[in-house]
């Protein structure tokens, strides 16, 4: 049977969809939000009168192509419930307001679970202050601000900022929060954020609080940019608290290579960059569909095939087998779609 | 009145956003041109139901091609065509009129609205000359793929091809695939695992190995290429309907003489206690370059198997992503050193050396070692690759691709994808859904069946052509050459529609579609308030 179920309409599900599509495959997108773009879909443009490839448009587009495409269900503001049949045969229940409160059974030869991952809570690391301190915000936060807006302005003045902090890897490489891994998107993030912030408020000064810069192509030099502008710091330095400074603003206290001091800097406004966790469904989700989850909870993958998951005819692409950027999550819903499709192919 | 059937959709979008102003006047204005059969608010063309209304609008109004006053081009053609489709229309025949970057992002209030009716004038003057390509057509597709490449990469993305049901024949230079000593792997099964695809793809029956085979030329068009293969037993030719390039960069650890690093279970009776790990990867530009995986994979095993030896690693930043991370924690528990530095070290000695560097977190340092290893990165094969394939290359001497993150694998030519790695980071995993992607983009394109050709593609006009060759050595992709008539020649399928010989050519030989030169003109004079 040539159908396929996505599970997550976030830039990996919408991807395999429509690569199936291409393929002359139907699928059926069950995501659990109103509207189709996931997590990516939630972020906004960071060019400016150039693109800087943050590639947060790519959602927005395949949401609309697939809205756009007969061979593409989706069903929104629904999960799954249950999953039954087997392997080539599957039946999957879904369930939630966006069937107003009924049920559904779909059925799939083969699934692709691209369900995502989610920000890590910045409350969570009380020391960083976010909820406390004002004008600490996440990257997240920042983003919508920047989408809703188009300004970039400190929450508690409402005026354009003269001194920005990013504080790198807020829930990532951290064994305290259960994630000793790297999450891979947040260094090129900042980075655009950064430029973002630099053209709409020119003469605002920049400081990056990191631990390695771990950006790969060879386009996006945070250093070679940093050293060509006035006013941007980098810091090599995992900071230890954020605190109000005496005249309110957040204040950032951290070392730095090259002095054992302790060093105390108040800024206008400090970004989070926030790392990224396992959805909050993803346990019991790979409870219904039968698969196994990593250490760190995110589903376990097959050594030899990044896109198999442990189970016969049920697929992974995307964050939801471990942190991912966009254009990452974007080739593996392609590469789960061909796995799903030989997977049929044999199944005839 | 003139007879012409224009139709003028203007998409109209939220008020929340930037630039939004009232769309009714530009809308009558739009209305009141000559040929004009009906202009059009729809409320954001891209939704479902704005594609919906556009193509009743089209269909109700007998228009038989269409203004789009929208947003960029450039992301939202694809929708436009097929509303074009649905309502029954040629897929090209509009035009857009970006009223959105191109006047209400970026102008106050007042000129905003002014310089969207000079916008959608000239759209409605262009679309006005609007004719049929002169080629686009739909092609069968040949259902079968070559796949060029010395090893894993080659394999994997053949598996992948054939298990979809499409023939595959695997294009090796050598007497077989070469060992998969360039990739990292994190455990044993991980590297069993990458040998039995090796294996099984070179049993699988939709599979045929060339091995000692190059190819000389590629030939075609997407979906229907021919390669001309060259082997021992002399040239042949190869149909297919697409090509992935796997080229494979070799990678690996050397010693400052240039010899492989001994296995790290080795370095004991070796000798070697001391041993520094140098930068390796592309230098970034602004000083020393990074820390490898690779190095610190080696760092591990061997500090995993010696107690007591003494490794250090060396660079900028330290490159581990994802689950590379707790490979790193391994190698710190066991007391392997990192120095992140800014400039590059200076090794001075012919073993036992001393490396010299400063790390800024305690200052200046020599240290001995008996073995300095560096990781080192060669690809051998991308100017091969480019001449025979006709793709340029780009300033750093790698194939280029076309806005490759919009879309990953593609190539300036149709139909030819590659498989992309990063230097210094050929991680088993990332290498898998590299080639596991271009080989889903080769399968797109060959199992619908059939494919479209032409479309906004530069021709030459032979009468006119003095074979000055300028366009020959200006196109950046290769398309234009000498043809056998010996006048110049434009390939449809390798022409992207830039422009650059148009503009060039002293003879006006060249036109390309949509942009006449009588299309421009009739812009111009739109732009200027001239009327026709």
């Amino acid at each position: 049977m040539k159908r396929v179920a996505v599970i997550g309409g976030g830039i990996a599900g919408l991807t395999a969809s429509l690569s199936l599509r291409e393929r002359g495959v139907t699928s059926v997108i069950i995501e659990r939000g109103m509207s189709l773009g996931g997590l990516c879909g939630e972020l906004g443009c960071k060019g400016d009168r150039t693109c800087v490839r943050c590639d947060a448009c790519l959602a927005r587009e395949k949401a609309t192509e697939v809205s756009s495409c007969p061979e593409i269900e989706s069903i929104k503001e629904a999960e799954v419930v249950s999953l039954t049949g087997a392997p080539g045969d599957f039946r999957v229940t879904v369930e939630g307001p966006g069937l107003n409160g009924g049920r559904r059974t779909v059925r799939a030869g083969a699934v692709i679970c691209a369900t995502g991952a989610e920000p890590f809570d910045a409350g969570l690391d009380r020391r960083l202050g976010h909820g406390e301190v004002q004008d600490v915000l996440t990257s997240m936060e920042l983003e919508r601000g920047m989408m809703s807006t188009g300004a970039i302005n400190v929450p508690s003045t409402g005026t354009p900022p003269r001194s920005v902090a990013f504080i790198q890897c807020v829930g990532s490489r951290d064994e305290r929060f259960h994630a000793p891994y790297c999450s891979g998107y947040c260094c090129k993030s900042s980075f655009k954020q950064a430029q973002a912030i630099r053209a709409k408020v020119p003469t605002c000064s920049l400081a990056f609080l990191f631990m390695d810069w771990r950006l790969y192509d060879p386009k996006e030099n945070v250093r070679l940019w940093a050293s060509g502008q006035e006013g941007v710091e980098m810091v090599r330095s995992r900071p230890s608290e954020v605190i109000v400074a005496e005249d309110g603003r957040p204040e950032v206290r951290f070392s730095s290579e090259g002095d054992a001091d302790v060093r105390s800097r108040a800024f206008d406004l400090v970004v989070l960059a926030l790392g990224l966790r396992p959805s909050s469904g993803a346990a019991q989700l790979a409870r219904i569909l039968g698969i196994e989850t990593d250490g760190c909870g995110f589903m376990r993958s097959l050594t030899e095939d990044p896109c198999s998951s442990t189970r016969a005819g049920i697929f992974l692409a995307g964050s939801c087998r471990g942190p991912k950027d966009i254009l990452e999550s974007a080739k593996e819903g392609a590469t789960a779609a061909s796995r799903a499709l030989a997977f049929l192919e044999v199944g005839e | 009145m003139s007879e012409d059937r224009i139709a003028v959709l203007i998409c109209s979008w939220g008020a929340g956003e930037p630039g939004a102003f009232d769309l009714e006047p530009l809308r009558s204005f739009a209305a009141s041109m000559d040929g004009v059969l009906t202009a059009q608010l729809i409320e954001r063309m891209c939704s479902e139901k704005g594609q919906k209304d556009a193509v009743k609008g089209l269909r109700e109004s007998g228009a038989d091609r269409f203004v789009v006053a929208a947003c960029s081009p450039k992301t939202k053609s694809w929708l436009h065509r097929s509303i074009a489709t649905a309502a029954g229309l040629h897929p090209l025949a509009f035009e857009v009129a970006n009223i959105r970057e191109g006047a209400a992002y970026v102008h106050a209030r007042d000129l905003g609205p002014r310089k969207s009716e000079v916008i959608i004038r000239m759209a409605v003057e262009k679309v006005r000359l609007w004719s049929e390509p002169p080629f686009e057509e739909e092609m069968p597709a040949c259902r079968s793929v070559a796949v060029v490449g010395e090893g894993l990469t080659a394999a994997l993305a053949a598996r992948d091809l054939a298990a979809q049901g499409l023939e595959t024949d695997i294009i090796v230079p050598g007497p077989g695939f070469a060992s998969p000593s360039s990739y990292i792997f994190i455990n044993r099964a991980q590297r069993e695992s990458a040998l039995k695809v090796m294996r099984e793809v070179a049993l699988h029956p939709l599979v045929r190995t060339h091995l000692h085979t190059k190819v000389r030329s590629c030939e075609g068009r997407p979906g229907d290429f021919e390669l001309i293969l060259e082997a021992e037993e002399g040239p042949r030719a190869l149909e297919c309907g697409a090509v992935v390039l796997a080229p494979e960069p070799c990678n690996e650890l050397r010693g400052l003489d240039g010899s492989l690093a001994p296995e790290a279970e080795d370095l004991i009776s070796l000798g070697m206690r001391r041993i520094v790990i140098l930068p390796g990867g592309p230098s970034s530009g602004t000083g020393c370059s990074c820390m490898t995986p690779r190095g610190l994979l080696y760092a591990l095993e061997a500090a995993s198997m010696t107690p007591g030896i003494e490794i250090r690693l060396l660079g900028r930043e330290l490159r581990a992503l994802g689950s590379m991370e707790e490979v790193q924690h391994g190698a710190q528990r066991r007391g392997v050193r990192f120095h992140r530095i800014e400039a590059e070290p200076s090794v001075r000695g012919q073993g036992p050396y001393t490396v010299e560097f400063h790390d800024p977190l305690v200052g200046a340092c020599s240290v001995p070692a008996d073995l300095v290893l560096v990781d080192s990165v060669t690809v051998p094969r991308a100017g091969e690759l480019a001449s025979v394939f006709r793709l340029p290359l780009d300033e750093k001497g790698e194939l280029m691709s076309i806005e490759s993150r919009l879309r990953p694998g593609e190539t300036v030519r149709r139909g030819i994808y590659v498989c992309r790695y990063r230097v210094g980071n050929m991680i088993y995993e990332d290498v898998a859904l590299e080639a596991g992607a271009a080989a889903s983009r080769a399968s797109e394109l060959l199992l619908r069946g059939a494919m479209e050709i032409g479309g906004t593609v530069a021709e030459v006009e032979a009468e006119k052509c003095s074979v000055c060759l300028g366009c020959v050595r200006l196109c950046p992709y290769s398309a234009a050459r000498i043809g056998e008539a010996g006048k110049a020649v434009i390939d449809v399928e390798l022409c992207q529609g830039c422009g650059s010989c148009v503009s060039l050519c002293p003879s006006k030989a060249i036109d390309i579609y949509q942009y006449g030169e009588a299309q421009i003109i009739a812009q111009e004079r739109a732009a200027l308030g001239r009327s026709r």
